[in-house]
């Protein structure tokens, strides 16, 4: 629906132009980094990622064939294993493809090892506690992009089943998660540009991504029967926060008092939209993740929310709580409010 | 393949902009500008231009998913004429919507919307007059409706819509016994998903067939490659595990199919270059098959246990390690 150019981000020749930069000495700088590793294309890197969660599953089941996984072992090999994927990882140099791939594997699955056991052993609290400090922990200690993004899911996840089991198994602890969650992921790309100046640079990708994938996952409990009259409306703030931020950097809601009153009319009208859809808090969180994308030029970040839209609106069908006809009426209702908010922003960009 | 790789037209990326820091071409404060200029977004124009499409989707789609949802309740308190009056204006509205403007993207969106509400009317009209008629007939009147819209429209949503609706058709007309394998009856399971994959990998044929003015976007042709590959593996993972038997003929049209499909992928026969989303599609299809396949051996026929798992772990890891160097590669000497 939108075309790419729109959320694409400006080639580096096209800056290096703008700048005045000299192309070629830019051009053999890129090479050298690229032939020590550099970047890759998501597709690969979503390769690695899934290639190392097959691994993780089989050495799961072989320490626990070999009874390595059984109490107060299975912490032990597990954080072994941590151990040894952290050691490969870092003294991997570049290009070091099967033993960074073989380094993942064996912290994934020492990370199932101890958060399982803390979880099974302990309860949800110590699992939640265990996943939050190993998330926090290997998000700085382990220099690579897809394990810092699988920190980052499984910090945030245990922080918010923490929350959840604290709270006496509330709806709306995971609703106060999914808003902090929401703010997190709008922060993390609004200051982009400082985090990527900082000595933090490498985790702002992973972080950010990470915490769209835990927005996306905290959304699914709302397709279970609990959760429909909870905390759905608590994606609310982070998602007025980031269109209002949003539309403050860019000028659209600089003050034109010819179109004002039309401006202001539009966001009450999206703002009633995502109240009247609130038991689907994962198209707002769609929606927000979209807008980030747009915002900084993330296509990849836009098409995983498109997609998740889709899945979510597909599975909410089956949710039994609530009837089709109210279903039916929640997204009618917010779908003629959307339309009309564009009408609004349309008549008054004529203007 | 030939053209090869420029860093220079790769997205300015804020790890490539250090890069260019750290290697003394641009300078700190250069750094903090080309970082901002980078991650700017849309301006005000550009702004104004995304949130009139993302509000025109995102509208259109809640409504059309709103009437789904409706229907599909069956209301009793709504008598015949009434639910199908009401299925008739939905699909008359959107429909005169997109006649109205048929060149401003508003009007094919509702063009897409109307097919979408096409499919209600028909589902309204199979509960009003329930023939005892099977599911796929609905479905399959449904694709045939389509086609002059997408064929006037081609519009990339409603092309997907498309291709969706008749494969999920060539499904159930395959589940409720409507096709017929010869003297077997109904085909088995590695034929059905087989021929689930015909629908994307036609289309896909297509698309790649198309002059480039009139090729669709390239998403639109990645959703075909993937899907196309996803039905592959899962008739591939049923032969591994159940056995070809008595489907050995759907077995050889698949893995025909993979070879054609995975080969172009790879870049075999191209004279562009290839796409990397869809050769990690065919690799991963494949380290999927290779793994299983090598589980049955390793726990079937050598009776190993914990030495198998330990080998499939490194075979894993020394594929997918593979896979990776070799797509890096790809992607360097030009691949998008």
């Amino acid at each position: 629906m939108v075309d790419g150019p729109v959320i694409r981000r400006p080639t580096v020749g096209a800056l290096l132009r703008e700048a005045g930069i000299d192309p070629e000495a830019a051009r053999a700088a890129l090479n050298a980094h690229d032939d020590e590793g550099g970047e890759s294309p998501w597709a690969i890197r979503a390769l690695v990622g899934f290639g190392a969660w097959l691994c993780a599953i089989i050495l799961l089941v072989l320490a626990i064939l070999l009874d390595l996984a059984n109490g107060s072992m299975g912490v032990f090999t597990g954080l072994v294993a941590i151990g040894v994927g952290v050691a490969l990882r870092r003294t991997a140099g570049p290009g070091s493809v099967f033993r960074t791939q073989f380094a993942l594997s064996v912290s994934v699955a020492g990370h199932a090892l101890v958060i399982g056991f803390a979880a099974e052993q302990e309860g949800v609290v110590t699992g939640g506690f265990a996943a939050a400090a190993l998330g926090g922990a290997l998000l700085v200690a382990m220099p690579d992009p897809v394990h810092r993004f699988l920190s980052t899911l499984i910090g945030a996840l245990g922080l918010a089943a923490l929350a959840f089991e604290i709270s006496g198994r509330s709806p709306w602890a995971v609703a106060a998660a999914l808003t902090a969650v929401g703010g997190g992921l709008w922060a993390v790309f609004r200051f982009e540009t400082r985090i990527q100046a900082s000595r933090w640079a490498d985790l702002h990708l992973p972080l950010g991504f990470g915490l769209a994938a835990t927005l996306a996952t905290l959304s699914l409990p709302w397709l279970a029967d609990d959760f429909v009259t909870a905390g759905g409306a608590g994606v609310v703030l982070p998602l007025a926060v980031a269109i209002a931020a949003i539309a403050a950097d860019h000028g659209l809601i600089r003050p034109r008092p010819e179109s004002a009153g039309r401006l202001v009319a539009a966001f009450a009208l999206l703002a009633a939209a995502v109240v009247i859809a609130r038991s689907t808090p994962g198209v707002a969180a769609a929606a927000l993740a979209v807008l980030v994308a747009v915002h900084r030029g993330h296509p990849v970040l836009f098409g995983g929310a498109v997609f998740f839209f889709a899945g979510f609106l597909g599975a909410w069908y089956y949710q039994m709580e609530l009837t089709l006809f109210a279903k039916a009426g929640a997204l009618a209702g917010a779908g003629a409010l959307v339309l009309l908010a564009r009408l609004l922003l349309r008549r008054r960009g004529a203007r | 393949m030939s053209e090869g790789h420029d860093p220079l037209d790769e997205a300015a990326t804020g790890a490539r902009i250090r890069a260019l820091h750290r290697r003394g071409v641009i300078d700190a404060s250069t750094l903090d500008a080309l970082l901002a200029r980078a991650s700017a977004g849309p301006d005000a124009a550009g702004w104004a231009l995304v949130l009139d499409r993302l509000l025109l989707a995102l509208g259109a789609g809640l409504c059309v998913a709103a009437v789904i949802y409706f229907f599909a309740g069956n209301w009793a308190a709504l008598g015949a004429a009434e639910k199908l009056g009401s299925a008739i204006a939905a699909v008359l509205a959107a429909g005169g919507w997109a006649l109205w403007a048929p060149d401003r993207r508003s009007g094919r969106v509702a063009l897409t919307a109307a097919g979408g509400l096409t499919g209600a009317l028909l589902a309204v009209y199979g509960q009003v007059y329930q023939t005892g008629a099977d599911a796929w007939t609905l479905f399959a009147a449904w694709a045939g409706l389509l086609v002059p819209w997408v064929l006037a429209s081609r519009f990339e949503p409603l092309i997907a819509l498309w291709v969706l609706v008749g494969d999920l058709a060539l499904w159930l007309a395959i589940e409720q016994g409507a096709v017929s394998a010869g003297a077997d009856g109904r085909p088995g399971e590695i034929a059905q998903w087989v021929m689930v994959a015909g629908p994307p990998a036609l289309a896909w044929a297509v698309a790649e067939a198309l002059p480039e003015a009139r090729r669709p976007a390239r998403w639109l042709v990645r959703v075909f490659g993937v899907g196309c590959y996803a039905a592959l593996t899962v008739a591939g993972l049923v032969a591994i595990l159940d056995g070809g038997g008595e489907q050995s003929w759907a077995a050889l049209l698949g893995v025909a199919v993979a070879l054609v499909g995975g080969g172009w992928s790879l870049g075999v026969g191209r004279r562009r270059p290839i796409d990397l989303v869809l050769a990690t599609a065919a690799l991963t299809s494949a380290i999927v098959l290779v793994t299983v396949a090598l589980a049955r051996v390793v726990f079937e026929a050598w009776d190993l246990e914990q030495g198998g798992l330990l080998l499939l772990a490194f075979a894993v890891v020394g594929q997918v390690g593979g896979a990776a160097t070799w797509l890096r590669r790809m992607w360097r000497a030009g691949a998008r």
